[in-house]
């Protein structure tokens, strides 16, 4: 089936619609309002052209009355309105971001990988406003301008058809207007939210780095780098603030001119006798009240352009959908962790290569060491294990279902990640534990805390396993970082284990320590190792070896070391120097016997 | 300002008077740690002003007249020379043009700037639609820069329609065969390349009276191209080949120096290959002598206008629903955002923006001309100095 072009004003009314009885009750006292607003200058012409000339005090009365209970009725009315307003504008709002976020949570590892966190802050933030000013300062305003000018029209019609068209000759300028500025705003408001987006994004990254830019002594130099930023959306803000402000003074004085016309034209037909003065201040209201909601059209162009940009930037992201898709009727079984990897390949994006045609297989309760330079694919086969991302082509199988077949949170929950870089919530100790299962108690912690080899230094803080850490807590060295982090993989009681570097920053100290607790951690779990101090790894009932997203060898560690091959070069230095050495001096003689 | 065109009375018929256009010419040079703004430059460069400084018919404070400040760049000092609000008709903006060139040269001459120029920006109204006075720039810039031998002409980095910067291009291929990839520059090289230069560099000594560079021909139209290594010198040294056969396992040829110049077109430096058969990031795309840049999902969405056998359908417009549907069943669309028409919208926008479609009404089409645009490396003037070192 087709799809037709998306309808931007349909998918906000989308967002609208479960609070269509509140736009209505808010429609309707607008539409009241105006109403009102209509008869003022019907009541002051009567005031000013009769009541007054003709002493008819009744008259003046019920008009003076008249014209007071109007304006009690529009404040009680402006008063219902603004109130309905501000429930449906925040709850759209609410909805609108609790909707975001949702979305964000359930959108693929790439998605995050190829956006800075400020940008998805900014949208999420900012641009999610936009839907504010889209509802109450231009959708409304249109259909209430439109409703004014149509009955203002209908009024002056019904007084003078010549007085209209000269008040109506002044349109095609606006228009004019309309088609000099529209482009441009809509570009600057583009531009805009850019630029802010890159300085969220600018601020987020170096606040996240302080410590890296402090030691580089580039203080100065990110201060200069944000201020290039701030300059540059200062101009286009100044520049799009400018647009819209000559907008407005050419409105404003077109809109004069029309008046100004329509003054000498009443004017001249009173000094004629043509028209009374009643008909003559009612007239000149009305004109001027004609004016009014055409500039209020314009005005609304001018909110819409700019919203319109921030709304589709939300919805740029929300119509993005998860590359990993998740099956509803997916395995929930238990698994036993066998893990298959038949002929995987993957690529990040297009032809960019990084696993081609990786093979080999976990038993469960296996521990299987991958092994390899730089790049050589080591993180990405434990993303596809994890399903961060799914493989372009080949197989992966958990006990022989393929690994698609499972449903999500299901597989992952029966995983435990730990990764080099530990991230703690800001929170206490029990809390940053109990993120890895939120139903354990405190002694189940406490225990998980014990084999993590945690439990001793967490006795020794101020509040024990209620000190806060993180952000504004107690300040705790890498070695405790990754024994809490250890603590919640094991508290998950994982069936696959996957352990990235989980070990390479810390000290020889600290390693033993958290090594005695990925000992525990590791008994009777499938568990997938990536080390770069390959003495961790000795035990391995299997080492992959990559290179270039490719396996290389396959082993234990002394079937690998016998081969005499790239893990070899791994693993003993002073052999691999010896190796190249001894390849120097083989090129260097075939290079001398080719000079000979 | 906008002055309104004048029909004047000449010989017997109407000329038509070209309205002037308003030129400013900003030079940034490259920053230095020692660069201070002393009497001496601000005595230097106000005499250089007033030996250029040129009377136009604008108001504006520095009307004509230029002006030096500083600018910081990175971690070192620069300064920055403008010269701004040049009325120029046509007729006389070449000469004023080369003029302002030449005073941008002049200031690094005479040691006043923080060092040799590194951007030129020129403003003009609309100067992405203006080839005429781009080519006058261009022929100022080159009349004054150029060393004909051996650069590449000038061309513009088009960011903003009003403001261009004048650079070099690398040029590798049209836009269509990096589409296709059925060029001269192919993926399936990179690896091999890669080895090649990292051995190079990590040897620096042993080639330094060398270059390297490759050649790459399709034995059959369509098909990988083959790449042969290549590297010329004093003369042919057999321990280079062996060394770089040992080490990289790739063979080596040798061409001599007068024959590397007579066909310098057939070879392709080492880094360059690898920029131009990279098949991630955004690319550079010389559109007769504007440099656009294509960021990677306008790329992908490029791909809907062509056909099952990766033929770009030139001739055809396809309406909005269309390329929906495209888009839904694109492999080269990022799965995340193939059902997203938002994203459509959204890219279709920069692309039409970037003059790479064309939309007429609710219908879009590839823009005229699309099959000459070309990939390209657009360098910055001082970053194409660096480069040639």
């Amino acid at each position: 089936m087709t799809k037709s072009r998306p309808n931007l004003w349909s998918r906000v009314y989308g967002i609208v619609r479960p609070y269509r009885t509140r736009l209505a009750v808010s429609t309707v006292t607008l539409l009241a309002l105006t109403a009102l607003g209509l008869t003022s200058p019907v009541l002051s012409a009567k005031l000013i052209g009769r009541a007054l000339p003709e002493l008819d005090r009744d008259l003046f009365l019920i008009c003076v009355g008249s014209l007071f209970a109007v304006h009690l009725g529009s404040n009680i009315l402006s008063f219902v309105y603004s109130y309905q307003m501000r429930i449906l504008v925040g709850r759209v709002v609410f909805d609108l971001r609790r909707r975001m976020y949702d979305h964000l949570q359930r959108l693929s590892l790439g998605f995050y990988e190829s956006r800075s966190s400020g940008e998805i802050i900014s949208r999420m933030m900012n641009d999610v406003n936009s839907i504010t000013s889209l509802v109450t300062g231009t959708l409304l305003n249109i259909l209430i301008s439109s409703f004014k000018a149509i009955a203002i029209l209908v009024m002056l019609f019904m007084t003078s058809t010549q007085v209209t068209l000269v008040a109506l000759a002044v349109l095609p300028l606006h228009f004019l207007g309309y088609f000099l500025f529209n482009n441009r705003i809509s570009h600057t408001a583009w531009k805009s939210s850019e630029k802010m987006s890159q300085i969220y994004g600018k601020v987020s990254e170096v606040l996240g780095a302080m410590k890296m830019v402090k030691s580089h002594s580039g203080e100065m130099r990110e201060s200069r780098s944000l201020v290039t930023q701030l300059r540059e959306s200062y101009d286009i803000n100044l520049y799009s603030g400018n647009l819209g402000s000559i907008w407005g003074q050419m409105t404003g004085n077109i809109s004069y001119v029309g008046q100004v016309a329509v003054m000498l034209v009443c004017g001249s037909a009173v000094l004629d006798q043509e028209l009374t003065i009643e008909q003559y201040i009612l007239l000149l209201s009305y004109v001027g009240m004609l004016y009014q909601p055409m500039s209020e059209l314009i005005g609304v162009v001018q909110q819409i352009l700019p919203a319109k940009v921030g709304i589709r930037r939300v919805f740029e992201i929300m119509d993005m959908e998860p590359e990993v898709v998740d099956r509803p009727d997916g395995l929930r079984d238990r698994i036993r962790g066998e893990v298959v990897f038949d002929n995987v390949s993957f690529a990040y994006a297009q032809g960019d290569q990084v696993l081609a045609d990786v093979s080999f297989g976990a038993e469960p309760g296996e521990m299987v060491a991958f092994v390899g330079p730089s790049g050589s694919g080591k993180t990405t086969i434990a993303n596809l294990i994890a399903r961060f991302y799914d493989r372009s082509r080949g197989e992966i199988t958990i006990d022989g279902r393929d690994i698609q077949e499972y449903s999500l949170r299901s597989l992952r929950d029966q995983m435990s990640i730990v990764l080099q870089e530990t991230f703690l919530f800001r929170g206490t100790i029990l809390d940053n534990v109990r993120y890895g299962r939120p139903e354990a108690t405190v002694a189940e912690i406490e225990a998980a805390a014990r084999l993590a080899n945690a439990h001793e230094f967490i006795c020794t803080l101020a509040d024990s396993y209620n000190s806060l850490i993180g952000s504004n807590g107690t300040r705790l060295s890498g070695g405790q970082r990754q024994r809490i982090a250890i603590a919640r993989a094991l508290i998950r009681n994982p069936r696959i284990l996957i352990l990235d570097e989980a070990t390479s920053a810390l000290d020889t100290v600290s390693e033993s320590k958290v090594q005695d607790a990925l000992s525990e951690l590791m008994k009777n779990r499938t568990t997938f190792i990536i080390a770069h101090r390959l003495s961790t790894i000795r035990n391995a009932d299997k080492i992959v070896v990559l290179k270039e997203g490719r396996v290389e060898q396959i082993g234990d560690h002394g079937d690998l070391i016998d081969q005499q091959g790239l893990y070899r070069e791994l693993y003993d230095p002073d052999w691999a120097k010896q190796q190249k050495l001894r390849r120097d001096e083989r090129i260097e003689a075939l290079a001398q016997a080719a000079s000979c | 300002m906008t002055a309104v065109p004048m029909i004047i009375p000449a010989a017997g018929r109407s000329a038509l008077l070209k309205r002037p256009i308003l030129f400013d010419l900003v030079a940034h040079y490259e920053p230095s740690a020692h660069f201070q703004f002393t009497r001496r430059v601000r005595n230097g460069f106000d005499e250089l002003a007033r030996e250029y400084s040129r009377s136009t018919w604008l108001l504006g404070r520095y009307g004509g007249r230029a002006v030096m400040q500083t600018d910081i760049e990175g971690i070192g000092v620069a300064c920055r020379v403008e010269i701004g609000r040049l009325v120029l008709r046509e007729g006389n903006q070449y000469e004023l043009i080369r003029s302002a060139m030449q005073m941008f040269s002049q200031a690094h001459d005479r040691d006043l700037a923080s060092g040799p120029v590194s951007r030129i920006l020129v403003n003009f109204p609309k100067a992405d639609r203006r080839p005429r006075e781009r080519q006058t720039v261009r022929c100022a810039f080159d009349g004054m820069f150029a060393d004909t031998d051996t650069d590449p002409e000038c061309a513009f980095l088009a960011e903003e329609s009003d403001r261009l910067e004048l650079g070099r291009c690398v040029r590798y291929q049209t836009l269509t065969n990096y589409l296709r990839e059925d060029g001269h520059y192919h993926s399936a090289h990179r690896k091999r390349i890669d080895r090649v230069q990292r051995h190079l560099q990590q040897e620096v000594g042993r080639y330094e009276n060398h270059r390297f560079f490759l050649r790459a021909h399709s034995p059959h139209s369509g098909q990988v191209p083959v790449v042969d290594f290549y590297y010329t010198g004093e003369g042919p040294d057999v321990r280079v080949e062996a060394f770089l056969k040992g080490y990289t396992d790739e063979k080596v040829r040798f061409v001599p120096r007068h024959e590397y110049r007579l066909h310098s077109s057939q070879f392709t430096g080492l880094a360059d290959y690898e920029r131009a058969s990279r098949r991630f990031g955004s690319l550079w795309i010389l559109q007769a002598d504007l440099v656009r840049r294509l960021m990677p999902q306008q790329v992908s969405v490029l791909y809907l206008f062509f056909d099952a056998q990766l033929q770009p359908e030139l001739s055809r417009t396809f309406s909005w629903e269309e390329l929906f549907q495209r888009q839904r069943a694109s492999p080269f669309i990022c799965r995340a955002s193939r059902n997203s028409q938002t994203y459509l919208d959204i890219v279709l926008e920069g692309l039409v923006e970037n003059r790479f479609i064309e939309a007429e009404g609710e219908r879009y089409g590839l823009a005229p001309g699309f099959d000459t645009f070309e990939h390209v490396t657009f360098y910055r003037l001082g970053e194409y100095r660096k480069r040639q070192i």
